[in-house]
């Protein structure tokens, strides 16, 4: 009997062994999930701030929310991946976060012989990390392999073609009059790639062994966790303080925050708003904030339901208190909305604001056929308690004008779909975007985006997509500010949207970090960090 | 018992075609578009129709189906969606993790569930026992996701024992094993109980007894073994479960494991690497239970025999 039980445990035992050593065997350094890039030796640190060998820390641990997509800049279109494309490429033209002013990238300069054609000079004596020299040849494949890419085609295919005079001397012709183009140049899926290791690795390779010019060499990755960069020796420019960054993934807010509070971790990017009092009354961390490019609205359908009568819309703008809603969704973090262009944008104007007035309210559903009140759903998407929050702030302030508004909270991917497809009357969304005001119209308001694009008030109004056009196209910066300020004052009639929120970027560092300045674009320039 | 271990390896097969066949239909019949994942908000319809003849979503249930058939028993599981990389590479990296994991964390509820679950029958109805099961309730109680944090802010923040995040060192491992294992053993706790209350007031220990045997060998010799069938049963469906609740903790704990993933790729509609992960996690369940089985052979001289 005994001799039968001690086999039974150690059945157990062996059991147990054979599924612990098979989960640890994988865990060698050398594992599969890591890539190792161009650079040197570059095991990430276990965990805790990097240390130097010297006095002077120069490795930053920085939190991001998720894992990277890919490093390859055309293939990408979330945030964690940006933030690291931005150390390890650059691009043409550079958006200070500061000044959000544009400033010389790999071009060092540029013209416009007119709205269709434009001239740079590329930056000479700059190198990949791979050795090889930058030249316009490396240009020309970047912006070709952005337009065949599924993923960036249509953001770059206003570009027709690069005409090449020599290295450093470049034309791009425009298919059409087109403004924003240094805007465009500056966002990261035109990070400029090496041509040759690009062509000889296809998409399927460029992503595992990215090579650009930037600051900083793509080191290594460990699936899920963490991505790891190290300093650029040969860099052109002025070297960063920093040797070694390393992203990891935390995806929980509140941990970000706990990770940087006991000084596991530099830099938390994203911190809850819930949290900001708290980050402000402790020392053991710094909060920065600054307003943001991310636009939070309520959409309404405009093209079916009860919605699509303006009157509708106009008693709802009218019956809602935004900023009771701000203070409670996003305790208080960030700025009432006040047109469809954060007050970030070039060119953005704050638009006449509905005045809060129940009666007339009352009066515009009367008038729209609605005297005793309607239902209407409102539709978010599961996993944002701000969104939820939001909407059922609305349901309880719409009540006073018997609007009864029923809140359906959906899974992301069906929440995409059916706004996408127009089954929805009420909804919220947010848009992030980027300076040139063209990019936070285009696609929420313009007729030819309705839908999955980006347009799901299914807004279809002559007179905004003629002031789109024309704002795109006008090379006068004083004429095309009041053609922006017109067509904000147009949606602002049209009134597809509430304009509910402007967001604020909320990052906590430790004490001991310095020259951080947290970017509007939720990319910060980590080079300029140092350590006291 | 060879004979019994081939069949039972040859009944996982049509499990497993069934599993591929549910998991496909409800990926298929999901909303929620995997194109407009990969592309995001600001692609062109003209993209939008190319993506999808690329990854083959333009074909009909039945040619994808068969496709998807046809590469798994090659074992091909094809290319995640988002990242482009093989299927096998993604899961296989991640895989090991949660599997420790969850190993570790059945290890814990074992060593909590059933000493206490002993305990608690042999002293019947004692301040122990009372103690010991309010206990049990509480643990099956608290959620997964509460006691992770709870953890973290007293071991972590408060103490500074035990790091917050991550799974590299053994001190890792500690907290997400014990979030995890906390619920289990309290299942394994009050099944461990009920089973060795109903052994130990047979005639056989009533014998044992009166033949003047000492208590602990009569508890750990006759009773324990004897009560253990139920407990192995639960603790095999625990470790299915317990890969569930490795979601949660991966999270709260950022670590890389499969649950996180997962869940990440099922909002991505990230196909290949859901269909993949489902198909793993059901066979490592299964192969879980193939143990149990063996286990009570182990256990029960009489299962012994019927298996021969």
């Amino acid at each position: 009997m005994k001799k039968s039980l001690i086999r039974t445990m150690s059945a157990l035992v062996v059991a147990v062994m054979a599924l612990t050593s098979c989960a640890t065997g994988n865990q060698a350094p050398a594992d599969a999930g890591t890539t190792g890039g161009n650079g040197a030796d570059t095991t990430a640190p276990a965990d805790g701030g990097g240390q130097a060998a010297s006095d002077v820390r120069d490795e930053l641990i920085f939190l991001t929310g998720a894992f990277p997509v890919t490093l390859d800049p055309v293939m990408m279109n979330d945030h964690p991946s940006a933030q690291i494309r931005l150390m390890i490429f650059e691009t043409l033209v550079s958006l200070n976060p500061r000044t959000m002013e544009l400033e010389p990238g790999l071009a060092v300069s540029w013209d416009f012989e007119d709205a269709q054609t434009l001239n740079m000079e590329l930056r000479q004596g700059v190198y990949f990390s791979n050795g090889d020299p930058f030249t316009a040849d490396d240009v020309s494949f970047t912006i070709e392999r952005a337009i065949e890419s599924t993923h960036t085609r249509s953001m770059f295919e206003m570009i027709e073609y690069v005409e090449i005079h020599d290295d450093h001397n470049i034309t791009l012709h425009l298919s059409e009059p087109f403004m924003p183009i240094l805007h465009t140049l500056s966002t990261g899926q035109l990070g400029i790639v090496n041509a040759n290791v690009a062509r000889e690795l296809g998409f399927d390779g460029f992503h595992e062994n990215p090579v650009g010019t930037g600051r900083f060499i793509f080191d290594s990755q460990v699936l899920g966790d963490r991505t790891v960069v190290v300093r650029n020796e040969n860099y052109w420019g002025e070297l960063p303080h920093l040797r070694q960054i390393t992203f990891r993934v935390i995806p929980e807010q509140p941990i970000r925050f706990i990770e940087v509070e006991t000084g596991n971790a530099d830099i938390g990017f994203s911190i809850l708003p819930t949290d900001v009092q708290r980050a402000e009354e402790t020392d053991s961390v710094v909060l920065h904030r600054h307003l943001n490019f991310s636009y939070n609205y309520i959409g309404f359908n405009t093209a079916s339901g009860p919605l699509a009568d303006i009157r509708v819309r106009q008693a709802i703008a009218h019956a809602l208190q935004l900023q009771p809603i701000i203070d409670n969704a996003f305790a208080g973090t960030g700025m009432p909305g006040t047109g469809p262009l954060t007050t970030l944008h070039d060119m953005s104007i704050a638009t006449e604001p509905f005045e809060f007035d129940l009666d007339r309210s009352r009066e515009l559903l009367a008038e729209a056929g609605f005297p005793d009140g309607l239902s209407l759903r409102f539709w978010t998407n599961a996993g944002n308690q701000a969104r939820a929050d939001v909407a059922q702030l609305v349901q309880s302030q719409l009540r006073q004008v018997n609007i009864d508004v029923e809140v359906e909270i959906i899974e992301w991917g069906t929440y995409l779909e059916a706004t996408a497809a127009g089954e929805h009357d009420m909804f919220m969304l947010g848009w992030i975007s980027q300076p040139d005001p063209h990019f936070g119209v285009d696609m929420l308001f313009h007729s030819r985006n309705v839908g999955a694009p980006g347009n799901r008030s299914f807004t279809v109004n002559a007179e905004i997509d003629r002031l789109i056009e024309e704002g795109k196209g006008e090379l006068d910066p004083v004429r095309r500010a009041q053609i922006y300020a017109d067509l904000q004052n147009a949606i602002r009639e049209e009134l597809p949207h509430i304009f509910l929120h402007f967001g604020e970027e909320l990052i906590v560092t430790t004490p001991e970090v310095r020259g951080f300045f947290p970017a509007p674009t939720g990319s910060p320039w980590l080079w300029e960090v140092y350590f006291e | 018992m060879h004979k019994f271990i081939l069949k039972r390896l040859g009944m996982m097969l049509p499990v497993l075609v069934g599993v591929m066949f549910v998991i496909f239909t409800l990926t298929y019949i999901t909303p929620g578009d995997p194109v407009m994942m990969i592309l995001g908000d600001q692609a062109a319809q003209e993209d939008i129709v190319n993506l999808r003849a690329e990854l083959g979503l333009d074909q009909p249930f039945l040619v994808q189906f068969g496709m998807f058939v046809a590469n798994t028993m090659q074992f091909n599981f094809g290319t995640s969606f988002t990242t482009g990389r093989p299927v096998l590479e993604e899961i296989g990296f991640r895989f090991p993790t949660t599997m420790q994991l969850a190993a570790m964390s059945v290890v814990i509820s074992v060593l909590i569930g059933i000493p206490l679950g002993i305990l608690s029958a042999v002293k019947q109805y004692t301040i122990f026992d009372n103690g010991a099961t309010i206990i049990g309730l509480l643990g099956v109680s608290i959620p997964n996701f509460w006691l992770g944090m709870m953890l973290i802010i007293l071991f972590s923040v408060n103490l500074g024992w035990f790091p917050t995040t991550g799974f590299e060192t053994p001190m890792h491992w500690v907290l997400p094993s014990f979030t995890i294992g906390i619920s289990s053993a309290a299942i394994i706790m009050r099944m461990t109980r009920s089973s060795m209350l109903e052994v130990i007031r047979q005639d056989y220990i009533r014998t044992a007894r009166a033949k003047g045997q000492k208590e602990s060998k009569i508890i750990v010799s006759h009773a324990l073994k004897n009560a253990l069938i139920p407990v192995i049963t639960v603790v095999g469906l625990q470790f299915g479960l317990l890969l569930g609740g490795a979601i949660l903790t991966e999270t709260i704990y950022a670590i890389p494991g499969l649950g996180r993933f997962m869940v990440e790729s099922i909002q991505r509609r990230d196909y290949p690497i859901i269909q993949g992960g489902v198909l793993l996690l059901a066979l490592v369940f299964s192969f879980v239970n193939l143990l149990v089985d063996i286990l009570y052979a182990f256990v029960d001289p009489r299962i012994r025999s019927q298996y021969k």
